[in-house]
């Protein structure tokens, strides 16, 4: 524990404009790359970061425990998706053996398509934390807000598969989180966001194993 | 302490019930009786008295135990169902335990913590879409989606209306506040333009698993919206707020009802009804009056009677109509008594048939608008249509029973569940006041517009 505080404290000597772009680049992974292994270790460095973001404005035991939980949700998420994808590197190679729809012919969703969406996103936002910054909030809090926000949606309406979703579902729920703790700082509060993060991230497990295993069925009927 | 009971006492008999899972008549009697001991202390506890949780304040009033006794029955309902047709192993646990969280949604005062509490029983919810068959891809991650993108914008609700409350002079926070409002809970009631995921779930989903969502979530998410009004009399009285509830419920019930009339499966049907009927809810709501509170909680409990009807009908017709075997009605009749009738029953009572409650309830919706608009009243009523000729094209569906084999009749317990539901909602039909006198006695008083709260 005292290991953990000590890097955390490290971590907090970052500026808001390295933070900052360590979100870019951790929401730019979970939209655009389909390694399963690779989104998760962005998912996990943006927990940290966001954790990190919000020392500035919580207690930094409340900001750590927020880490403690996006670290466990990302465990909950790898255990399931080493038995979901087993031997595949990423998603999209399951997703591939899938019947394709008339829809993902029509728009190729590749990768340059989805930098270029990060890359409106991250404008986007940017413009908005400008124009319409949390008031009394310490510097890059709106932006990482509106970032998250901008690039979980988007993951989501991007995706099919479950667990590609709920990467886009927690990466939205971190950016609400952000605005949550500007107003409201309590210890209970704290904790039933942290139960809510946590059963999505179950939700998100069960959801993976049971498509997949749901199509072994049907592929041995 | 008996408040905490409504919470804690079904969370703790949750997991005991999943472990005995496997002997599934020990499971349903320990859930109903679970159920019985709610509806008890429900009755028992002492209105108005505070008790507290993580220093929340929890208060039961009048209306709270009102709603809940219905939802505790509903749900005592559904799992004695289940006894005969099962819906999935985690159905009963589940039920249990987010009948405890739905019970502290609506007894906190804080308004964050409700909404939190809303969101852990929806995530439970997810557990029970996939029955004792996978439901299509989609239908769980679309009630996830919505479920997560709902609760978040329900959260910055309070602290929203607060800062309101301390800059009066800052009108873009109304703004907020009203889109925020808007949009959360418009996805949870499903209304119109976010109602899409509801067909995609009921269709999905087993029956009952479909009925949880519309019968138990629904009413609660009504009541936020009911608190969010209540609590923020500024709200109804600086904002449009109540305009956007009533256009919404208008455009609501009518895509609703034009949809239901499209609709050929039993799922997809039952789910743009029950999407038309919460835009009559909402279009009482928008009165603001008294009476229109009243009629709009009124039709809430009448629309979860005949939803859980014809869900029950359609499972039992699903899962004991012999393919094949069944050309005609009357052999419909013969083999699926309940099913059949409580299909027509229920269905015809989503789309306001008189003598059924839907119509009841419908009438006093008519009634609180007559002096708005004739067009409002107008577009109810042809959406009304929309649906009780969807329900009696869908008969002729029934005749072609899907490719599931079933044993041809349905259980006796089922017959007698499904038919004393469709003469409730008959008796609720010829007695409205029944249901909507004690309502209207709980709500007096409440006014929306006004700030007589």
């Amino acid at each position: 524990m005292d290991t953990l505080q000590h890097i955390f404290l490290t971590l907090t000597a970052l500026s808001h404009v390295e933070l900052m772009l360590g979100l870019l680049i951790t929401g730019t992974v979970i939209i655009a790359l389909e390694g399963w292994r690779l989104n998760l270790w962005a998912l996990i460095a943006q927990s940290v970061l966001v954790g990190v973001l919000l020392a500035r404005v919580i207690p930094a035991e409340v900001a750590l425990t927020k880490i403690i939980v996006g670290g466990m949700v990302c465990l909950i998420l790898y255990l399931t998706a080493r038995r979901a994808y087993g031997g595949m590197g990423s998603v999209a190679a399951w997703a591939w053996g899938q019947t394709p729809t008339a829809g993902s012919a029509v728009f190729s969703m590749d990768l340059w398509f989805r930098l270029v969406v990060a890359l409106l996103a991250a404008l986007v936002s940017t413009t908005l934390g400008d124009k319409h910054p949390f008031v009394d909030q310490p510097l890059g809090i709106s932006q990482a807000c509106y970032w998250l926000v901008c690039i979980g949606l988007l993951t989501v309406v991007l995706s099919r598969d479950p667990f590609k979703v709920g990467l886009g579902l927690l990466t939205f729920q971190a950016g609400f989180d952000i605005l949550l703790v500007t107003f409201e700082q309590s210890l209970s509060v704290a904790a039933l966001v942290g139960v809510v993060h946590l059963l999505t991230g179950l939700a998100i497990a069960y959801l993976t194993s049971a498509r997949t295993a749901f199509a072994v069925e049907d592929d041995i009927a | 302490m008996s408040l905490l009971l409504l919470i804690f006492l079904p969370l703790a008999i949750a997991g005991p019930v999943y472990l005995v899972r496997r002997y599934w008549t020990m499971a349903v009697v320990v859930s109903l009786l679970a159920i019985l001991a709610l509806v008890g202390i429900c009755g028992q506890a002492t209105l108005d008295e505070p008790t507290y949780l993580l220093g929340r304040e929890l208060v039961l009033n009048d209306l709270n135990r009102f709603l809940l006794i219905a939802l505790y029955v509903l749900a005592g309902l559904m799992i004695l169902y289940a006894w005969k047709e099962p819906q999935g192993w985690a159905f009963c646990p589940c039920v249990l335990a987010i009948l405890g969280l739905l019970s502290g949604t609506m007894m906190i005062r804080t308004f964050l913590i409700a909404v939190c509490l809303m969101e852990v029983a929806g995530l439970l919810f997810v557990l029970t879409i996939h029955g004792r068959r996978p439901a299509p891809a989609g239908t769980a991650l679309g009630y996830l989606v919505a479920l997560v993108l709902a609760a978040s914008f329900l959260l910055p609700v309070a602290w929203l209306a607060e800062s309101f409350a301390l800059h009066p002079e800052n009108l873009l926070l109304i703004r907020f506040t009203v889109i925020a409002v808007f949009i959360g809970l418009g996805i949870l009631l499903a209304a119109a333009p976010f109602h899409s995921w509801l067909p995609t779930v009921v269709q999905g989903a087993p029956p009952m698993a479909g009925a949880l969502l519309i019968c138990i979530f629904s009413p609660v998410h009504l009541l936020l919206l009911l608190r969010v009004l209540q609590e923020n009399p500024w709200l109804v009285a600086d904002s449009t707020i109540l305009s956007v509830i009533s256009i919404s419920g208008l455009l609501t019930a009518v895509v609703g009802g034009l949809f239901a009339f499209a609709q050929r499966t039993p799922g997809r049907l039952l789910a743009y009804a029950a999407i038309s009927d919460m835009g009559f809810v909402l279009v009482a709501l928008g009165t603001g009056s008294p009476w229109g509170v009243s009629a709009a909680l009124a039709h809430s409990v009448n629309r979860s009677l005949a939803v859980l009807l014809v869900a029950m009908s359609a499972g039992a017709l699903r899962n004991h109509l012999k393919p094949g075997s069944v050309p005609t009605l009357r052999g419909m009749v013969r083999g699926t008594p309940g099913g059949i009738l409580g299909y027509l029953a229920g269905g015809l009572a989503l789309g306001g048939f008189p003598l059924l409650n839907g119509f009841a309830t419908r009438w006093l919706v008519y009634r609180s608008l007559a002096e708005h608009s004739a067009l409002f009243v107008g577009a109810l009523v042809l959406s009304g249509v929309g649906v009780v000729l969807g329900y009696l094209r869908s008969i002729s569906t029934m005749k072609q029973p899907s490719s599931e084999s079933g044993d041809g009749r349905e259980p006796a317990l089922v017959t007698v569940i499904i038919l004393s539901l469709a003469g409730l909602c008959l008796l609720l039909g010829l007695v409205p006041g029944l249901l909507a006198s004690p309502l209207f006695d709980i709500l007096q008083g409440i006014a929306l517009s006004g700030g007589h709260l």
